[in-house]
């Protein structure tokens, strides 16, 4: 069944046809708002949210085959206000327990990056390095390995070219590889 | 293809992106080259180890879906503004669904015993006989299906050493049971295998077919799996996508392209399989059957291709590659014509001998530009590939277009194509049966 199907579906009060949509479209949110926040708990957190928020307003959604960049759209916006709200020292969600710092939190925190890998076994250590990549990179990683679809998909979603989409991956395992190296060599 | 090309491609290649002629130029690449071959042990290292890494992620990211439609369900959320004056009404009929459901399932009269047994699959079709045995009976009947059979659930479904079976349920998922083989059927997309081989294939990410055994219960959302079970044990391959594997022990994630053996120690490890198309080759016929446009026909023609010049087993993949006849004559055709492919001269000879061998007419237009090859043997098997098929040498046999004087040949190659002018008409029904594959090439 189509996204436009299923919107019309959930705008007539089927809530079964939105849990199919959010079904659908999870694990692209959820990459999206790994990319831009660290904390695992906390992007899963805005990714419900942008759910959440997007049931409330469906009935502004124009082009409902459009529902899956629509939401990724919402959940940018969560991941942006989250960093806002982190920035005035306001923490929603209640992620933070006493010994975590705000700052482990931020995805783009490079110098806690290497205090982490010190302590963490080793899928830590992989996901502390991927969190450790450029953001572009970063994104098209976890896209890739939450979404397992193809280039073709992961391009659409981006709004970049296949070519784009093999470059930013190639570049961030051959940099995933070389830091894994470094650490192990070290 | 250089070391440093081959190795920017490595990524891709992995993820299955490149297109077909990058792939088979990796592929012998890599077979040549030691160095490159450890590059690309290194990066599925990696890639496992991502997709391990991340997987708690992912199991996680099934539960918000479910958490999304609670908060949606609690009051405090408004919902969107078509629904609203459906709610009151909605959780009534929600109610009295559950009441109707506890009903049912607590006090379940004579009536809803009987419908409790519904059909959840169908059994499309078979090669040889294939045995049935009704639900709450012991007796196994015997069924030549001429026309699909329904398969109700608790029906066991068994193959005999001759024969082959296709099985197809409600949901879409698609079972191949291999000779010697049974199975029974919980519900849609629930499957027992008690002995012997299938092929399990799940048409989409939300398809849920789980195979289970003693053991194990298997699962390959949106792909496809070989499952294998004896009295020593079971071993499953990934063919297509990934697959899961449950036991008491875990969960095991399996790459396309692994098996996982059972008993395999107290911690099996899935092991990457050197040709998974080969260990599934009882399917071929099957596959043959569906008839034209069949592509997991065409990807394993292509897997067999690009395997020829595996020293050890390249009769067995030849012979195969004639077994599958016509269907695998697009491939075999494409190879032949990409220019990269006359860098392995002696390859792209052994594919154009099985064409000549193997096409039917759809192949005459496409033979003809091939006796002006600048590889001499393939101009010889066009030749032969002509000969075969019309009957025709235009004067020239066909080991005669071995000369390496192309001017005493172009007389002869004028001729052919006068001939095709002529005569096309006459083949014109017989072009239409070329293999899709081949048609959307074109």
């Amino acid at each position: 069944m189509t996204d436009d199907v299923l919107v019309d579906q959930a705008l007539a009060g089927q809530t079964s046809a939105y849990e199919l949509l959010v079904r659908r479209w999870v694990n692209s949110v959820l990459a999206l708002c790994r990319t831009k926040i660290r904390c695992r708990h906390t992007a899963e957190d805005l990714t419900q949210e942008a759910f959440l928020r997007g049931f409330r307003n469906l009935s502004t959604l124009k082009d409902h085959s459009r529902f899956g960049p629509w939401v990724r759209g919402i959940a940018y916006r969560a991941c942006q206000d989250w960093l806002k709200s982190k920035q005035s020292s306001q923490v929603p969600f209640g992620v933070l327990s006493e010994d975590q710092e705000p700052d482990h939190l931020l995805a783009t925190s490079a110098n806690s990056t290497e205090q982490i890998v010190e302590q963490k076994d080793e899928v830590e250590r992989l996901l502390a390095e991927v969190d450790a990549l450029p953001e572009e990179q970063r994104e098209v990683i976890l896209l890739y390995y939450y979404e397992q679809g193809t280039y073709d998909d992961l391009a659409r979603l981006l709004g970049v070219s296949r070519a784009t989409v093999n470059a930013r991956l190639t570049k961030a395992r051959a940099a995933l590889r070389e830091r894994l190296q470094g650490a192990r060599r070290a | 293809m250089e070391c440093n090309q081959v190795q920017s491609l490595l990524s891709a290649w992995l993820d299955q992106e490149l297109n077909h002629e990058d792939h088979l130029n990796v592929d012998n690449h890599l077979s040549r080259c030691p160095l490159c071959r450890a590059e690309a042990n290194e990066l599925r290292l990696l890639h496992s180890d991502l997709e391990r890494a991340l997987a708690d992620s992912r199991t996680s990211a099934r539960q918000i879906p479910e958490s999304v439609i609670a908060q949606i369900s609690t009051p405090t959320l408004t919902p969107p503004p078509r629904s609203t004056s459906r709610q009151g009404p909605r959780l009534l009929v929600a109610l009295a669904v559950a009441f109707l459901l506890a009903s049912f399932l607590l006090f379940p009269g004579p009536e809803s015993r009987a419908k409790s047994r519904e059909a959840v699959a169908t059994v499309m079709m078979s090669m040889g006989e294939v045995q049935v045995q009704q639900p709450g009976t012991t007796q196994w009947e015997d069924h030549s299906i001429v026309a699909p059979l329904s398969v109700e659930s608790g029906t066991g479904v068994r193959t005999g050493p001759l024969s082959i079976c296709e099985v197809e349920d409600r949901a879409g998922n698609v079972v191949c049971l291999s000779s010697k083989t049974k199975v029974s059927y919980n519900a849609v997309g629930n499957v027992v295998l008690d002995s012997g081989q299938v092929l399990c294939k799940a048409p989409t990410k939300e398809s849920d077919l789980k195979v289970q055994t003693k053991n194990w219960i298997v699962t390959s959302p949106g792909g496809s799996f070989s499952l294998v079970c004896n009295p020593d044990g079971c071993r499953v391959v990934a063919l297509k996508g990934k697959t899961f594997v449950r036991s008491d022990k875990g969960v095991h994630q399996l790459q396309q392209g692994d098996s996982l053996n059972e008993p395999g120690g107290q911690n099996p490890l899935p092991l990457p399989v050197e040709n998974p198309t080969w260990e599934t080759r009882w399917v071929h016929p099957l596959l043959m059957k569906k008839g034209r446009g069949n592509t997991d026909l065409e990807q394993r023609a292509k897997e067999l291709l690009v395997r020829l010049g595996d020293p050890k087993m390249k009769l067995q993949y030849e012979q195969e590659l004639r077994r599958m006849g016509d269907y695998a004559a697009p491939v075999l055709l494409e190879f032949v014509r990409v220019p990269f492919a006359r860098k392995m001269p002696g390859h792209r000879r052994k594919a154009m001998e099985i064409l000549a061998d193997v096409c039917s007419s759809w192949a005459i237009p496409e033979l003809i530009p091939l006796l002006k090859d600048p590889d001499v043997e393939i101009r010889a098997h066009a030749a032969r590939g002509l000969q075969r098929l019309t009957g025709l040498t235009q004067g020239r046999a066909p080991d005669q277009w071995k000369t390496p004087d192309w001017a005493s040949c172009e007389k002869t190659f004028q001729a052919w194509n006068v001939w095709w002018t002529m005569h096309e008409t006459d083949y014109k029904s017989l072009l239409n049966t070329a293999p899709q594959a081949h048609q959307k090439r074109k």
